[in-house]
């Protein structure tokens, strides 16, 4: 369990606070003393911020082009012995009755010896629609329903920690009521963390979304996966840099989640506070070649709630682990520290300023005005522009990527819509920094099932090339990622 | 078994084990990996190093009057009255120059020409690299690779490599898109799709040639998703993926003439544009020897000056290795092959329709030669073509020894380029603007110097004036009233009575203003100095 000065039990710290009021009566006397050297040091440390977070993050993506997770190979898979190590699978339910058929269809796919796994569906005691459907579904092992005494916080991550208490595994992984993993996805996660150092505690697998083309919603949101989760993720894994934690999917070694204390009750983000924790213990994260299928949000309403609690995640868990900073940056290092600025201090907050910013391009476009052109002496103008143009571009492009990289070709072209997604995503950060400071704790509820579920595009139904060619030795063709890809073009060969 | 010194990265899709401490950089495990890029690479630089010395010690480098314009530019950017990227202008494109500011920050670096002549050096190893890798990727034999090296290290090119000219970051730029393109095609990879757009993006901000070369590439990779039995969705995919990256230059470019100059076709219809500056310069050719309007001189003058450039012996090989493509069918070469013969087509329409001048004694007797180096465009093509035939094992130490030969040859008869350049520098105009130059380098006692263009840029290079000293039409508004009333701020006047006359002969020569407040202090054939101080 954690302490509370590792929990978002509070907000902020006495200290923060008292550095936030200072902060606050330091800038209103300035802005008494000469207000448009104030405003202007504002801009030119805002603008030399978004480009240092617009660079970062752009180059970090891109260059996963290269890289990838971690492979495991069928041959690998097929070596694994008959007695594998015990497994548990949390799914924390509430208010999921409408999917409990599909979840509990899925979680019966799974390819692990059924006497070495523990499924442990977590659900609200005062959550009788899914309790029924639990019941009424006759489940026995491996399944237990672990009905859970309704108590504040109300939140996952507390739900969570109940059940790491009753789990038995060695591995554990948490899974979302709407998830449908690979089968195989256990075992190849065994063989992964076998394969690797002990310092890697925890992998995270590929999420992608079933439903892409639902909506212009759910093609942005899928490409922002893709692009999240098979390119900016491994890219930091391989780096050695904190990841970000997806909520699930997570698989464990369970002693090192234990010595972690589990999740923090308080954080809507208990994930990335989480991927946090386990760099400031030292530890890593890597990504698993394997693909949890989930439901994209293809409602607007559904969507902001969503990104809301993200957001506002984001911030809760800026704000614990920077509570006492020197600590922070001696147990992380300063690359990482810095990766954590960047990564958690800087998502919410260009979110927050996007439309402040694009509100005064838009003002002086139209006006011209002479207070605005002060704001921007040429150094900063310069460091401006090119953090709009350049950094605008280069995010429309990982989205692109990320969308051909999963092999959803179609909505390549779609993302060049994109800023109208980011200006979605800035409503949401609001709404995030409101709800923060007036119920910091509120778990805004996903709803899930609203897309008819049907199979996911498979891999294999991909024509002509994968775009994630691997390498099998010196040459430069090889063997190809995914079975069903066609071959590369050579010439000669005509039309399949 | 993992090797003690081993890490875990082989968790990687592509299996990276750290390789032993000795190779623990990254170039260095590609060089160990691929023996014929290190040696490829090594007679580039061996050969780019060698050459520039020569070349510098014959006071030829800074030989075609281009190359004091762009190094001019960089001062500009840098030290100019109003420094800053908008001083690039519109008309030439802006990353040769912007390739040189690194290296031409200091005075000496400038004017010596060593500054613009290293981005040309790195430029011509990185196209050796390139070359090396798209034979040995066609060809699965270095060996093939490193002699296509040594048909395209000519002694024309090695001339030019040792110029701040934009040829040969061209020439790398477009290498490089067709390699990657290549590379895309043989191995499916995103990664090469996206480093070709990047590639062609900077070609197109390099040459015009570039965005000729940018449309083929579209094509071919439309035509490589059709034949690779993509459907629609992902060639269309591919397409907005390779395209975002590629056409980001000319896009750059259209919106920054649109911004600097109000008009996106600047660079093409201002009077410091290529249309006007070409038709000037065809006043000075004889009709019969024009190229504009008569496509079977156009088409004889491109031809030709490719040939020379790059020698009958490379051409013959070049011709060996076309029938060899023709025989083996092999689509992927030849769509290569198409690629890098792209700036042909688009020199010949560019002759017929004026937008180049291209003369070449032979062809055109009694006219100065002019832009014979453009021929030097075909030779990563013609290098290619020997890659191929040396990808015959038992013609590879011939196709060596015939590439060898051709070098010497090109080497002992004179290398075109350089006679162009040496032509250029005896020619009247040259001598007589840079006289001035020296004079007024001698004379100079500060203060403001207006001075127009074109023929200024030799004339302001010789005379060592820093450009935050000279009014010059980059400052615009400046410009203006300084032409209307030069008096108010300025010391020196220097205007050239050329064919035409410059903007400031056209505004002051004969005026009062001039002869009230200004004093002529140099005078020649060409040039007329003025200095302020009431006669």
């Amino acid at each position: 369990m954690k302490s509370d000065r590792h929990s978002a039990v509070r907000t902020l710290s006495g200290a923060q606070l008292l550095v936030g009021i200072g902060l606050v009566l330091l800038s209103v006397a300035l802005v008494l003393v000469n207000g448009m050297a104030y405003a202007f040091a504002v801009v030119a440390v805002t603008m030399v911020g978004y480009a240092v977070v617009m660079t970062f993050k752009s180059l970090v993506t891109l260059d996963a082009v290269r890289h990838g997770p971690v492979r495991v190979s069928r041959l690998e898979l097929r070596q694994l012995e008959r007695e594998l190590p015990s497994y548990t699978v949390m799914v924390p339910l509430y208010k999921e009755a409408a999917v409990v058929d599909s979840l509990l269809a899925s979680l019966s796919q799974l390819d692990y010896p059924r006497h070495r796994l523990q499924i442990l569906l977590l659900c609200e005691g005062d959550d009788d629609a899914t309790l029924q459907a639990l019941r009424e579904a006759n489940l026995g092992r491996p399944f237990e329903i672990v009905v859970i005494e309704p108590s504040l916080p109300r939140t996952k991550p507390k739900v969570c920690n109940i059940g790491l208490e009753r789990a038995t595994g060695q591995y554990l992984v948490v899974y979302d009521a709407e998830d449908r993993p690979q089968p195989d996805q256990l075992k190849k996660a065994v063989v992964a963390f076998r394969k690797m150092r002990r310092r890697v505690v925890c992998l995270q697998a590929r999420l992608q979304y079933r439903n892409p083309n639902t909506n212009l919603l759910t093609r942005f949101f899928a490409s922002e996966y893709g692009t999240f989760y098979d390119m900016l993720l491994p890219s930091l894994a391989r780096r050695g840099l904190p990841v970000p934690l997806g909520g699930t999917s997570n698989h464990f070694r369970t002693a090192a989640l234990r010595t972690l204390g589990g999740w923090d009750p308080f954080n809507v983000t208990e994930d990335l506070d989480l991927g946090m924790c386990i760099a400031r213990s030292r530890w890593r994260v890597e990504i698993l070649d394997s693909i949890t299928w989930e439901e994209a949000n293809s409602r607007v309403g559904n969507w902001v709630r969503q990104r809301s609690r993200w957001l506002k995640g984001y911030m809760q868990t800026y704000l614990v682990h920077m509570r006492s900073p020197v600590n922070l940056w001696r147990e992380l290092g300063t690359g990482n520290f810095l990766a954590f600025q960047v990564l958690v201090g800087g998502t919410p907050l260009m979110t927050l300023l996007n439309p402040v910013l694009w509100a005064l391009t838009l003002a002086y476009g139209l006006t011209g005005s002479p207070l605005i052109r002060e704001l921007f002496p040429a150094p900063v103008f310069y460091v401006g522009i090119t953090s709009m143009v350049v950094g605008n571009f280069a995010f429309l492009y990982c989205l692109v990527t990320g969308a051909m990289v999963l092999g959803h070709h179609r909505n390549a072209k779609w993302m060049l819509l994109a800023p109208l997604y980011w200006l979605l995503m800035s409503c949401a950060a609001w709404k995030a920094a409101l709800q923060l400071v007036v119920r910091p704790h509120y778990w805004e509820k996903t709803a899930h099932g609203l897309v008819e579920e049907g199979s996911p595009e498979p891999l294999g139904a991909r024509r002509g090339w994968d775009p994630r060619v691997v390498r099998g030795g010196a040459g430069e063709t090889g063997e190809l990622a995914y079975p069903g890809a066609g071959p590369a073009v050579t010439a000669g060969r005509g039309r399949r | 078994m993992r090797a003690p010194d081993q890490v875990y990265l082989d968790t990687a899709p592509f299996n990276l084990t750290l390789v032993p401490p000795s190779h623990s950089n990254r170039m260095q495990r590609l060089l160990a990996r691929d023996p014929g890029l290190a040696v490829s690479l090594g007679i580039s630089v061996v050969l780019s190093i060698t050459s520039f010395v020569y070349f510098y010690r014959l006071d030829m480098i800074l030989g075609y009057g281009d190359t004091e314009a762009r190094l001019l530019i960089t001062d500009a950017v840098l030290h100019g009255r109003h420094p800053g990227l908008a001083q690039l202008g519109g008309v030439w494109l802006p990353f040769p120059q912007v390739y040189m500011l690194p290296f031409t920050w200091n005075d000496f670096l400038l004017h010596s020409g060593i500054g613009g002549a290293l981005p040309s050096m790195a430029s011509y190893v990185l196209a050796c690299g390139a070359l090396y890798k798209l034979v040995s990727l066609l060809t699965k034999d270095q060996f093939a690779g490193v002699i296509s090296v040594v048909a395209f290290s000519n002694p024309n090119l090695l001339y030019l490599q040792s110029t701040p000219m934009s040829e040969l970051p061209f020439i790398a730029a477009f290498v490089c898109a067709v390699y990657f393109v290549a590379k895309w095609m043989a191995a499916g990879r995103l990664h090469a799709l996206f480093l070709a757009g990047v590639a062609a993006a900077v070609a197109t901000l390099t040459r015009y040639e570039g965005w000729a070369l940018l449309g083929l590439l579209t094509l071919v990779v439309v035509y490589a998703c059709w034949r690779g039995g993509l459907d629609y969705a992902a060639a269309e995919g591919h397409l907005v993926f390779f395209g975002m990256i590629a056409f980001l230059g000319v896009g750059t470019w259209l919106i920054w003439n649109r911004v600097i100059f109000g008009d996106m076709t600047y660079f093409l219809t201002s009077a410091y544009g290529t249309k006007a500056v070409n038709a000037t310069q065809l006043l000075g050719v004889p009709a019969p020897y024009r190229g504009a309007g008569n496509l079977q001189l156009s088409a004889e003058l491109v031809g030709w000056t490719a040939l020379s450039n790059i020698g009958w012996i490379a051409a013959g090989l070049a011709v060996l290795g076309a029938f060899r493509l023709a025989v083996a069918r092999r689509l992927h070469s030849a769509l290569v092959l198409a690629l890098l013969l792209a700036p042909i087509p688009f020199s010949i329409v560019m002759v017929y329709t004026g937008g180049e001048v291209i003369t070449d004694p032979p062809l055109t007797p009694g006219v100065d030669p002019a832009n014979v180096r453009y021929g030097l465009l075909v030779l990563p093509a013609a290098a290619f073509l020997v890659g191929l035939i040396a990808g015959v094992r038992w013609l590879r130490w011939p196709a060596l020894g015939a590439s060898v030969a051709s070098f010497a040859l090109l080497f002992a008869s004179g290398q075109v380029n350089f006679d162009e350049a040496v032509a250029i520098r005896h020619s009247q105009n040259y001598e007589l603007t840079t006289t001035a130059g020296e004079w007024l380098q001698s004379h100079y006692d500060g203060g403001l110097v207006l001075a127009g263009k074109p023929s200024h840029e030799d004339l302001l290079f010789h005379s060592r004036v820093g450009h935050g000293s000279v009014v010059y039409p980059g400052d615009r508004d400046e410009w203006r009233d300084d032409l209307r009333d030069p008096a108010r701020e300025v010391s020196w006047i220097v205007m050239t009575d050329g064919q035409p006359p410059d903007e400031v002969w056209v505004a002051l020569h004969g005026t009062n203003e001039l002869r009230d407040r200004y004093e002529l202090v140099y005078a020649n054939r060409l040039v007329q100095i003025y200095h302020l101080g009431a006669t």
